[in-house]
């Protein structure tokens, strides 16, 4: 009975006093105000686009104007035409940002700097398009006739991968789960490093083993620190949410998070809990080896290149590209907390694969634990230069 | 000479091992020994702390003594030996009635004072309000009822002290060790500390603290203990220590100078700027007395059993 209410009553302290804490508070509402913000840009940056407007100058085939409209539209693009008089009036317009482009004496385009491609496109085939029509024309053809001739053909697609109507949503999630778990593992990993280096530097850890054992003060310290992170993470999960619901529907509202089932966005919590105790204990071990804030850094490293791949692959498996590179690293110990909920996100994962990848995760953090536990319990009381990791293990106190 | 003295308290000690182990109440440490790869940190040492008692733990820097008191609170695990209280061997229930004070002092800084006090006072077994109590009632005899919600940080070096002091007693424990707990008090902070400890002793708790201040030490203790190179070689209740000593202190002065017998069974000795003698015990008194006379003009002479200094330096052969 006394273990648990010892890691309770750690727990408690360290959720009350850190979330006292000036930069917790900071560091919490800032990442909220970056993600909603990040949102709230992302809509307005991606909201519809502006129509390409094009002067005409010189010598013009008769009727163009209505051929470049045709193709713009045929392209999914607006465009707006303007006439003008005289080839210098064109270019005046481009050189003025009037208009975007210019295409003068049906044959040559003036723009700023380079046409973009779907400029180009436009125009040449207008052009070509309003040539043929002419000779057509010339020709004698009837309408019917010349029509057929400079129909523009439209091309069927045909996509060999299964196209995911909700692909953007999925990369969405994905990515910006990946991202939140990255950094909230990361973080609060490093609070339990941080806190461990803290009661090692102000001595304060040999009155608390006088009173509990070690691993009650390490279950607990992680416990209540975690908490904290869950919390963080509904934040901003919570901000990202009243983000999305307050954007203008064009943009991002386009994207339809609802299409990614509850039980995805509660795996993402799952799988930070999972991942927070495998790293917490990870960064317990190492922040026990030394004495003194300043030595942390010199240790703090190692967690980070442990899942540094992990965020790589979710990175690159994106947009629907996973691939077996993704598959396997999604049952790698270190890495199953960042790549599963990618997976499963994406709708990738088998139920049996994810039971797969819980199972090995719950027993490498099983054994970390015990190896933590140990070391914690080994360089506690050591103070002074740092102690290497083998010796920690097989020592017990100062 | 030394040797011969050393062997002499040792059996001292011995003979109050038996007698002492039928006393209950008591904590006892048993033969314990402890290596640090090639370092022997102790070295088969034993002794007691009976109910009710003080005993003041002696030894040079790194003769042994943190490690000692760690072992009590399981902070390190012996290679050898036991540490029993009451008969039974320490268990994490039965620590829940220690209390310790490390040497290094620990608190965390940021927190405040009476938020603290509970915090460990619920760690030692205490529901948080039995914990608030007691904690408001040792601010308030240590006068510090005024820095109650005031962060630890902001307090003086002294009054840090004391917070220290109450988080050791605050669950009012039957057995109280404390690390050099006079170490950077000033007059004030050692009496007051002085009468908690005998407050303790008198409601029968064993209390065992070790200081490098020895007048200290003969002030506030009844019993004390030696520990040499990881050995306890010295043991017992500090009167009996003095009276069997084989050897007594002389401090002589001819025409105001100090006078130090030259002859075989007396040492010199220099200590705080005095200068003394330590005697063979079975050279009577007359002896000296006229040894001295001899020398010269007589303007200061004390025979007496040895100080606390004195059993010191002779048990770590100095």
């Amino acid at each position: 009975m006394n273990r648990w209410r010892d890691i309770r009553i750690v727990a408690m302290r360290e959720i009350v006093e850190r979330s006292r804490s000036t930069v917790f508070r900071v560091a919490m509402i800032g990442m909220a105000a970056l993600v909603a913000g990040g949102i709230v840009l992302l809509s307005l940056l991606g909201g519809p686009t502006e129509a390409i407007s094009i002067g005409l100058g010189g010598t013009t085939i008769e009727g163009i104007e209505a051929d470049i409209v045709a193709v713009g539209s045929a392209l999914d693009e607006e465009v707006m035409v303007i006439a003008y008089e005289s080839v210098a009036d064109a270019t005046d317009a481009v050189r003025e940002g009037t208009v975007d482009v210019a295409l003068v004496e049906s044959s040559t385009i003036v723009s700023k700097s380079g046409p973009s491609t779907s400029e180009t496109v436009i125009l040449s085939t207008a052009v070509n398009v309003a040539a043929r029509r002419v000779v057509g024309e010339s020709l004698g053809l009837s309408n019917d006739q010349i029509t057929a001739i400079v129909q523009p053909v439209n091309l069927e697609s045909v996509e060999l991968d299964e196209s995911d109507p909700d692909e953007d949503a999925k990369s969405l999630v994905a990515y910006a789960g990946g991202l939140l778990l990255f950094v909230t593992i990361m973080m609060f990993g490093q609070f339990v490093a941080y806190g461990i280096v803290e009661e090692k530097q102000n001595r304060v850890v040999e009155v608390l083993l006088s009173r509990i054992d070690s691993t009650s003060l390490l279950t607990g310290k992680v416990i209540g620190i975690g908490l904290l992170g869950l919390m963080q993470v509904a934040v901003i999960v919570g901000a990202a949410v009243i983000a999305i619901s307050v954007v203008p529907t064009d943009g991002l509202a386009e994207v339809d998070l609802s299409v990614i089932g509850i039980g995805a966005y509660l795996s993402l919590l799952v799988w930070y809990v999972l991942g927070f105790l495998m790293f917490s204990f990870v960064y317990a071990a190492f922040g026990a080896t030394v004495s003194r804030l300043e030595d942390l850094q010199s240790v703090a490293f190692v967690p980070v290149i442990l899942i540094v791949p992990a965020y790589l692959i979710v990175t690159l498996s994106l947009g629907g590209n996973i691939t077996a590179l993704t598959r396997i690293a999604s049952f790698v110990p270190f890495w199953a907390p960042i790549v599963m909920p990618l997976r499963i996100v994406s709708g990738d994962a088998q139920a049996w694969e994810v039971a797969l990848s819980i199972s090995i995760v719950l027993v490498t953090i099983w054994l970390i634990v015990r190896f933590a536990s140990r070391v914690y319990r080994g360089a506690a009381l050591r103070t002074g230069a740092k102690v290497k990791l083998s010796e920690a293990y097989r020592g017990d106190g100062v | 000479m030394h040797r011969c003295h050393g062997q002499y308290l040792r059996v001292v000690a011995a003979g109050w091992n038996r007698t002492l182990s039928t006393l209950r109440d008591m904590l006892s440490v048993r033969n314990i020994s402890k290596r640090y790869g090639d370092v022997v940190a102790l070295k088969d040492a034993s002794f007691d702390v009976r109910e009710g008692r003080i005993v003041g733990f002696l030894g040079r820097n790194g003769a042994g003594k943190t490690t000692t008191m760690r072992t009590v609170f399981g902070l390190v695990d012996p290679d050898s030996g036991t540490v029993t209280y009451d008969g039974a061997p320490i268990d994490d229930a039965m620590r829940s009635r220690f209390g310790y004070m490390p040497e290094e002092r620990g608190l965390y800084l940021r927190m405040k004072v009476h938020e603290q006090l509970v915090y460990f006072g619920r760690l030692s077994g205490m529901e948080r309000q039995a914990a608030a109590t007691a904690a408001d009632r040792w601010l308030e005899e240590l006068g510090l009822t005024d820095r109650r919600d005031a962060k630890l940080e902001d307090l003086s070096h002294g009054n840090q002290q004391r917070v220290q002091l109450i988080t050791a007693i605050l669950h009012d424990p039957d057995v109280l060790v404390l690390d050099e707990p006079f170490a950077g008090l000033d007059p004030i902070g050692v009496a007051s500390l002085s009468s908690v400890l005998r407050e303790f002793a008198a409601k029968g708790a064993s209390i065992l603290f070790s200081s490098h201040q020895l007048d200290l030490v003969e002030d506030v203790c009844e019993d004390i203990a030696i520990i040499h190179e990881g050995s306890v070689v010295v043991e017992g209740s500090l009167s009996d220590l003095r009276e069997r000593a084989p050897y007594r202190r002389l401090e002589v002065s001819i025409e105001g100078s100090p006078w130090v017998p030259d002859v075989e069974g007396s040492t010199r000795v220099e200590a705080n700027g005095r200068t003394h003698a330590i005697v063979d015990s079975t050279v009577s008194v007359d002896t000296w007395l006229s040894r001295a006379r001899e020398a010269g003009n007589i303007t200061r002479f004390s025979y007496e059993p040895p100080g606390l200094q004195d059993l010191f330096r002779e048990a770590v052969g100095e």
